[in-house]
């Protein structure tokens, strides 16, 4: 590792280091309220150093060119998500600042920071290896909190997810070892320039990329909760407490969409084809199913849940029209497929963790808010809350003025503008309409669940009010979110264009990423492939 | 000029926005302060649109002898998806504009009698009126389709909060017809908008189209149709004059999708979108709960304005976007109208409830309207005599504003009885009349102007599209023509039960006592207008025949150009008789 990147990965290290210490400290001082202010501070700080990193000249020119410096790579992308990371942890901090049970406030606050790290690392690698490291950093410190804090059934959310991940990782493991057999190369840098150059060799393996996207789409799809790899988030997260399950609903899906953007998107040119089917057929299943599934709920979480699994179906319209233009269909000038995902896996985050933060504020000792009818009659007794989750659910139900209308706005014109025209696209052009047909269906159907909520909040009298024990930091939280949700559909110009920035940046090679700047072989995490192992002998 | 023009019409409608946000800082206990106040702003926005109608209202006249868009208006929004801030008038927009100020004011004044959440009320109550009027001065799609569904929130707190005992589920079953309505159009949208292009239009299209400014001079002019023609990718538009422009003057929205024209998918995906506020049979189900659950005056607003919007849009939006698609679906609109007449009249005649009747009239009489739009009786044989159509669609905008001020009415009156007795059930009432002569005159006034008595509102328009029709389709115009029988049964039925009879022998006699100022000040303006209109129709006809006769023959001419390509309508007799009396609808219309 040279200088360069230890100084790139600054806001790595510093959430590695402070988690540590604070799962140390936690021994001597357990569940304080100051352990949650800490990681907060320390989010900021990582920001601070983020932000400060952005003005340097090397990571300047690297943002405008896309730099690789050893192992990771410096890009918008990147920096998009590690921004977006962070925010989304500053709130998640906040969230569990008061209430996860007795005593373990050090240990979720730590696993928190560790989560956010690995989440980040994922976003910057250019290295399979790296991206696998950043995946399980993000799984085990999950591990460790979905035992943290007060749920209805800690133990078997726990295990159940333990085990489903352990699965999932293998196959995308699995999908890696094609990979590499194909490319010869664990660097993603490599791995794109075969495929989109293969030798005669890679040309003869490429039906084992074919089945390396498929694998690794198959290990992503678990943590993007997308069908028929969903069917453990139900359960897990009516089994958990409110916090972990917003953390369940919104982390792995930056983690997964970030690993799809890296690995399948950008580092797998020539497959596009597969690509857009693939997630086409998969965005279909999972946004319907979630939806209608979701009709019958009665736990919030669960509904959540399932409220999770239709967004992570919306979310892969998006990546279908990226594939799709990516593989040459055209698209209308200034949209951009993967650019309009990650905008919405913004405004979708902002909602839902909204919406955790807020139930984390309404729960108290003696009841967790679970239930449709916990949140009875909730206008009158937390006026504020309830119009916060109320405006979370107009905005995930996609109405506007909210957030949530322009995520599904960029990701429907996006599919509806693959030109009609166009000989070229004329073809793809049936399936995508038919994708946004479904898709505002889905919308519409959405639309029943979530407003089943905000009139259980405004239209019934409850018995009990919840008690409101979450405490500032929660509040803070709902309120954050909440001020998110309105800002982004106030004004969204800005943000739609940094994702389409970042998706531009994830996908074009500049020359200097593949020659100029490139750190010399020897300093590099590369792994070549030993002289006895050629592609040529699978 | 078109900074006079942004302010007016942005006043109009975000003056109650305006409202609403001071209404916020009210004290919480001063609950008949923030309804006068409401009641303020509603006069307020009321007295602006009537100061339009004042031929001395100089630069903020509405001139109703212009056919096209006037006091319009554009600024930039979201230049990325080529967006405006775009609003403007003509005949078809402004006489509801007008209704919607009139019936919000009335509704705010028939709301005293709300004690719950007052400040709240007010607050959404304020904010459907800007959305409302939003959506009736939008020109540009993606604004129309912005305000259409923030329209939505405050009716579906309206209905669920102040309702009544079933006031859940009526609101949301409100809330998601309307919003699967709502999606088909944001695809209709986008799938217009991804095959709009501006090139293909003239430069005086694009000036008629208020894409280049018409105040530019004429040079200036011609640099911005040279900079727009100088792209070499597809300019795209929501702009909803220019796409009018494109569908009847261009092939651009006749691409094929799965063997049919991209029109005719959007003109069905935004049909359905409006029927189902209009509403029609089969997509009308949520009107009756909504109705029977909502409180009175958001009845009358349901009732005199929402339901307007659907037919707004179809006059606005499907049929001069999508001509071909209109043509072919003749019939299928016709139907549409027809049935949901004939289904209304009967379930109105099969209702208990009161109110439920009253909604049930709605879906029939809102049948008109669908019926006199989809009448595409342009053709006669290779001669392209719009004559029949124009009174179609003239009786169909009368209606609405007809149906605009007698279903509020019969609402209101409605609720003056259920506030006294507390029940709506047609088998325990009768003898009102003796105990209330004045509300059951005034009652009864209005019901007579919903069944279309001659000299009353609801006649002129029921008559222009019966007329109208005959040319059209002979069977149509005869299921039509008995429908008349159908309402006046129900109509006359209901009066027998409710207002005749010995005496009234239901729970809470003694509550009856006779009607207040505040609600005589509610229902007289209604009764009134009711008889004015149905004596002198020309003060409706005068605002909008120019702008309706314009968008038909505009319609016509399209026709006439594509004759070559049209199917003739299948069962269009050129023998048949002309329109039964040209000459007498001709006079009402000039």
């Amino acid at each position: 590792m040279t200088s360069e990147t230890a100084y790139l990965l600054l806001p790595e290290i510093i959430l590695i280091l402070a988690g540590t210490l604070i799962y140390l400290g936690g021994a001597f001082a357990p569940g304080k309220s100051a352990w949650a202010a800490l990681a907060a501070l320390v989010i900021l700080a990582a920001g601070g150093a983020l932000a400060q990193q952005g003005t340097t000249e090397t990571v300047q020119k690297a943002l405008v060119t896309g730099t690789i410096s050893g192992p990771l790579t410096i890009d918008w992308f990147s920096a998009a998500i590690r921004y977006g990371v962070l925010a989304v942890g500053l709130v998640f901090a906040l969230v569990g600042s008061r209430w996860v049970g007795e005593g373990d406030q050090s240990e979720f606050q730590g696993s928190l920071l560790m989560i956010l790290a690995g989440l980040m690392l994922v976003a910057l690698s250019n290295d399979l290896v790296l991206v696998f490291v950043g995946l399980e950093l993000i799984s085990i410190p999950t591990y460790v909190m979905l035992y943290l804090g007060k749920g209805t059934n800690l133990l078997e959310s726990g295990t159940k997810y333990f085990f489903l991940s352990l699965l999932s990782s293998a196959l995308m493991l699995y999908g890696f070892s094609f990979l590499y057999g194909v490319a010869g190369s664990t660097s993603l840098i490599d791995i794109r320039e075969t495929f989109a150059n293969p030798d005669a060799d890679a040309a003869r393996l490429m039906s084992f990329a074919r089945l390396a996207l498929i694998l690794i789409f198959a290990g992503l799809a678990f943590r993007l909760t997308a069908v028929p790899f969903h069917f453990y988030a139900p359960d897990v997260y009516q089994g958990t407490s409110n916090a972990n399950a917003g953390i369940l609903a919104v982390i792995p899906k930056i983690a997964a969409l970030a690993a799809i953007v890296r690995i399948i998107y950008a580092g797998m040119p020539g497959l596009e084809q597969i690509g857009w089917q693939l997630t086409l057929a998969v965005a279909l299943v999972t946004m319907t199913l979630g939806n209608l599934l979701a009709l019958w709920q009665t736990n919030v979480r669960r509904m959540m849940a399932y409220s999770s699994i239709a967004h992570a179906g919306y979310m892969l319209i998006g990546l279908s029209v990226g594939f799709a233009a990516a593989g040459g269909a055209v698209v209308a000038e200034g949209l951009d497929g993967v650019g309009a995902t990650l905008f919405y896996l913004l405004v979708y985050a902002a909602a839902t963790a909204g919406v955790f933060a807020a139930l984390t504020y309404l729960s108290g000792e003696r009841r967790i808010v679970s239930t449709l009818d916990d949140l009875a009659g909730l206008s009158s007794s937390h006026p504020k809350t309830s119009a916060a989750l109320a405006l979370f659910m107009f905005s995930l139900a996609g109405l506007p003025p909210l957030a949530g209308f322009w995520g599904k706005f960029t990701l429907f014109t996006g599919a509806l503008s693959v030109d009609a025209r166009n000989p070229e696209s004329g073809n793809l052009w049936p399936w995508f309409v038919a994708l946004a047909l479904v898709g505002v269906i889905n919308a519409a159907i959405s639309g029943a669940y979530y407003l089943r909520l905000i009139g259980v909040m405004y239209f019934r009298s409850g018995d009990a009010a919840p008690e409101g024990q979450g405490g500032a930091g929660a509040a803070l939280a709902t309120a954050l979110c909440a001020l998110a949700v309105i800002g982004i559909g106030a004004y969204p110009g800005p943000l739609v264009e940094a994702g389409k920035k970042a998706s531009r940046a994830a996908r074009d090679v500049s020359p200097e990423m593949l020659a100029g700047d490139r750190v010399p072989a020897n300093q590099t995490a590369v792994v070549k492939p030993l002289p006895g192992l050629q592609k040529a002998e699978f | 000029m078109e900074s006079t023009y942004l302010t007016l019409l942005s006043t109009v409608v975000f003056l109650p926005a305006l409202g609403a946000l001071v209404l916020a800082f009210f004290p919480r206990e001063k609950t008949e302060a923030m309804k006068y106040f409401a009641l303020g702003v509603t006069a307020l926005v009321f007295l602006l649109t009537l100061i339009m109608a004042l031929p001395s209202a100089g630069d903020w006249q509405f001139d109703a002898a212009v056919t096209d868009m006037q006091k319009v208006f554009s600024v930039g929004w979201i230049p990325s998806f080529n967006i405006n801030y775009f609003m403007g008038l003509d005949g078809i927009s402004f006489p509801l504009v007008l209704l919607t100020t009139f019936v919000t004011m009335l509704s705010m004044a028939a709301s005293w009698p709300i004690e719950k959440h007052v400040k709240a009320y007010c607050i959404l109550f304020l904010i459907l009126e800007t959305g409302v009027l939003g959506v009736f001065l939008a020109l540009d799609f993606f604004l129309f389709y912005v305000f259409w569904e923030v329209m939505l929130l405050p009716m579906y707190f309206l209905i669920g909060v102040w309702g009544g005992p079933r006031r859940e589920y009526a609101a949301i079953k409100f809330f998601l017809y309307t919003l699967l309505g709502g999606v088909f159009m944001l695809i209709a949208i986008l799938m217009l908008y991804f095959s709009s292009d501006l090139k293909m239009l003239s430069k005086d299209q694009l000036v008629a189209a208020h894409v280049i400014s018409p105040e530019l001079s004429e040079g200036e002019q011609a640099a911005r149709f040279a900079e727009i023609q100088a792209h070499t990718t597809p300019r795209r538009t929501f702009n909803i004059l220019a796409l009018q422009q494109l569908g009847q003057h261009t092939d651009a929205f006749n691409g094929d999708v799965l063997g049919k024209p991209l029109q005719w998918w959007a003109f069905l995906l935004l049909l359905i979108g409006f029927v189902i506020k209009v509403p029609s049979v089969p997509l009308h189900t949520w009107l009756p709960d909504a109705h029977v659950e909502a409180p009175t005056p958001i009845s009358m607003i349901l009732a005199g304005i929402l339901l307007k919007l659907g037919g707004y849009g179809i006059i606005r939006i499907c049929y001069p976007i999508c001509p071909q698609a209109g043509y072919e679906l003749a019939y299928f609109v016709c139907a549409l109208g027809v049935v949901s007449m004939v289904y209304g009249a009967f379930a109105a005649l099969a209702q208990k409830d009161f109110k439920r009747l009253v909604a049930y009239s709605s879906v029939s009489h809102m049948g008109y309207v669908v019926l006199g739009i989809g009448v595409w009786s342009a053709v006669a044989g290779n001669e392209f005599n719009a004559d029949a159509w124009k009174m179609g669609m003239n009786g169909a905008m009368f209606q609405m504003v007809a149906h605009g001020i007698a279903s509020p009415g019969m609402f209101f009156m409605v609720g003056v009885i259920y506030e006294r007795v507390h029940h709506r059930n047609l088998d325990q009432f009768g003898g009102l009349f003796a105990k209330m002569p004045l509300y059951s005159g005034l009652a009864i006034g209005i019901f007579f102007a919903g069944l279309g008595l001659p000299g009353l509102c609801g006649f002129i328009g029921e008559v222009f599209v019966t007329l109208s029709v005959w040319s059209f389709n002979h069977t149509l115009a005869i299921i039509t023509a008995s429908v008349v029988v159908l309402t006046a049964a129900y109509i006359l039925w209901t009066l027998q039960r409710v207002y005749l009879g010995p005496e009234y022998k239901g729970p809470h006699g003694d509550h009856l006592h006779p009607m207040t100022t505040r609600e005589l000040a509610i229902a007289l303006p209604l009764f009134v207008l009711a008889i004015a209109m149905g004596v002198y129709p020309q003060m409706v006809f005068h605002y909008m025949t120019p702008s309706v006769n314009q968008t038909v023959d505009d319609l016509a001419g399209w026709a006439q150009r594509n004759a070559a390509n049209l199917p003739q309508m299948a069962a269009f007799d050129p023998t048949a008789p002309a329109p039964v009396a040209p000459a007498l609808v001709q006079a009402e219309i000039q």
